[in-house]
């Protein structure tokens, strides 16, 4: 063998090698492509992740700031309700006539559903405080009845000697005039238990149990709770057929 | 509301009311809660209002003073008769009545402020008979004599009443200007008499027929007697009304199966004579 055909032999053989490289290289390729085939998505979290939670910790802030915010803000604003209502409720209390002391109740009946606690404690404080706050109980049910009917049937209802005679008897009056017609059935049933009491004073005072004070029930208290029923059942029912 | 032959009720106490306000410059309306009101629910009660004075000698006049002070103490004692005559009829009739007063409280003269709605709420609350009144006084030369205008609302009648009689009476005292005047001032013996319909009427709705045929004859006989000192035409009703409430509790007591006292032993009655 010549020189000539010996360095061509040789380079011939490099060359093999040099593709035999090549293919191995590929062939690595192949694997590492294998082996991590869904890297995209970490590769753009890895890439947007600072970013992304700078986002959401600017976010979370503006959220947690804004809730505090609000917090406070109802907190300073029920404060200045209790205030308010404080005011008012001195103020029928403290009224020398049936029509101030109504007007003061109004006010008081602004407050919607939070103003039912302060007027069915003054239902039981005298004469003139309590027409007050019937009246204001009636202008709060008439202007929600979906939030206060629930309420005042389970003041009506009461078995947890809380309230008097009389409460219970107003409550029965402010459900028919507010238009509570959820408690129709109610109502019914409950007057069947009142008949069934007649002038027994057995029955009577176990049946007086339930209110705050059992003295002073009688065939009379009966009898008016009965009258205001059916005074409450003659606005509802109508409403109801219509 | 009842009407006597060409003039109703309404109408007197309007002209009343001009005329009290005529008469009463310094008096002037404050019907403040009465918080007392509450208090004891077992008992009946007689509402005692503030007496105002008529003018600011009045105010100053020591005997009137003196005269508020002895009209309250008076109506205890009237009180506690009531009580005790009841007991010696029947050592089981308990009437239970109380005075309560309502300290500021100045209804109107004429007593304009017991609306249907308050009647309701007062005689639920147990109320017979709310007082209330003006106190003045007379010269006469170099004499003084006092006098008064009392106001008495009856609840119980106002609200079950249904316009049957009228449940407010104003009256003037002295009523004859006579020696006894002073006597009949102290006394206002007017007061048991109202008292006892209101008590009649609510014992009558709760079906206590022997506490409502005792309140009712003896309010009877003390609208009688105030008669005597000069019949009105209010008092007139309110007698026909005692006597036919009487009549009809009595009849009710006869028929309720319930029942089993004395008024069983009567013979029926028909109750003649409605209002």
């Amino acid at each position: 063998m010549t020189d000539t055909e010996q360095q061509i032999a040789e380079l011939q053989a490099r060359v093999e090698n040099v593709f035999a490289i090549d293919a191995r290289l590929k062939a690595l390729d192949a694997d590492i492509r294998k082996l991590k085939p869904s890297s995209g998505v970490r590769d753009w979290l890895q890439t947007l992740g600072p970013y992304v939670s700078g986002l959401i910790v600017l976010l979370v802030g503006f959220w947690i700031k804004d809730s505090v915010t609000i917090a406070l803000q109802r907190e300073t604003l029920d404060l200045a309700y209790v205030t308010q209502m404080r005011d008012l409720a001195k103020g029928v209390d403290d009224s020398s006539t049936q029509p101030a002391a109504d007007a003061n109740a109004m006010w008081l009946a602004m407050y919607g559903k939070h103003a039912i606690n302060p007027l069915v404690e003054r239902l039981e404080s005298g004469d003139v405080v309590h027409l007050a706050a019937e009246r204001g109980l009636m202008l709060i049910g008439s202007s929600d009845q979906k939030a206060t009917c629930p309420i005042f049937a389970a003041l009506a209802m009461d078995k947890g000697r809380r309230f008097t005679w009389s409460t219970q008897k107003t409550m029965i009056k402010v459900i028919g005039q507010s238009g509570c017609v959820s408690a129709i059935r109610m109502l019914e049933d409950y007057k069947s238990q009142l008949a069934g009491l007649g002038t027994d004073d057995k029955k009577l005072a176990n049946f007086a149990l339930r209110f705050s004070e059992s003295k002073g029930v009688d065939g009379e208290t009966v009898a008016a709770l009965i009258d205001e029923i059916d005074e409450a059942l003659q606005i509802l029912k109508p409403q109801v057929q219509s | 509301m009842i009407s006597i032959p060409g003039i109703s009720i309404r109408a007197v106490r309007t002209v009343m009311s001009c005329w009290l306000l005529a008469i009463c410059p310094m008096a002037h309306a404050a019907l403040i809660n009465c918080a007392n009101l509450n208090l004891n629910p077992g008992d009946y009660k007689v509402v005692l209002d503030d007496f105002a004075f008529a003018s600011l000698p009045a105010k100053n006049n020591a005997d009137l003073a003196a005269l508020k002070d002895r009209l309250q103490f008076s109506f205890n004692g009237q009180l506690e008769a009531l009580k005790a005559s009841a007991k010696k009829l029947n050592q089981n009739l308990q009437v239970p009545l109380r005075i309560v007063t309502c300290v500021g409280r100045q209804p109107s003269p004429s007593g304009d402020e017991f609306t249907d709605e308050l009647a309701e709420h007062l005689s639920d609350e147990r109320v017979v008979v709310e007082m209330w009144g003006t106190l003045d006084i007379k010269v006469v030369g170099t004499t003084t004599s006092p006098r008064a205008m009392i106001g008495y609302a009856m609840p119980p009648v106002q609200h079950y009443g249904a316009g049957e009689t009228p449940a407010i009476h104003v009256l003037v005292y002295p009523k004859s200007g006579n020696a006894q005047s002073a006597d009949e001032l102290e006394n206002l013996p007017e007061l048991s008499a109202f008292a006892l319909v209101g008590l009649g009427t609510k014992a009558a709705r709760a079906s206590h027929y022997d506490l409502a045929v005792w309140a009712f004859s003896r309010a009877e006989a003390g609208i009688l007697d105030a008669k005597l000192g000069g019949s009105t035409a209010e008092l007139d009703s309110l007698l026909a009304y005692v006597k036919h409430i009487a009549c009809t509790t009595r009849a009710r007591a006869r028929t309720d199966q319930n029942y089993a006292g004395s008024l069983k032993l009567l013979p029926p009655q028909a109750c003649e004579g409605a209002p």
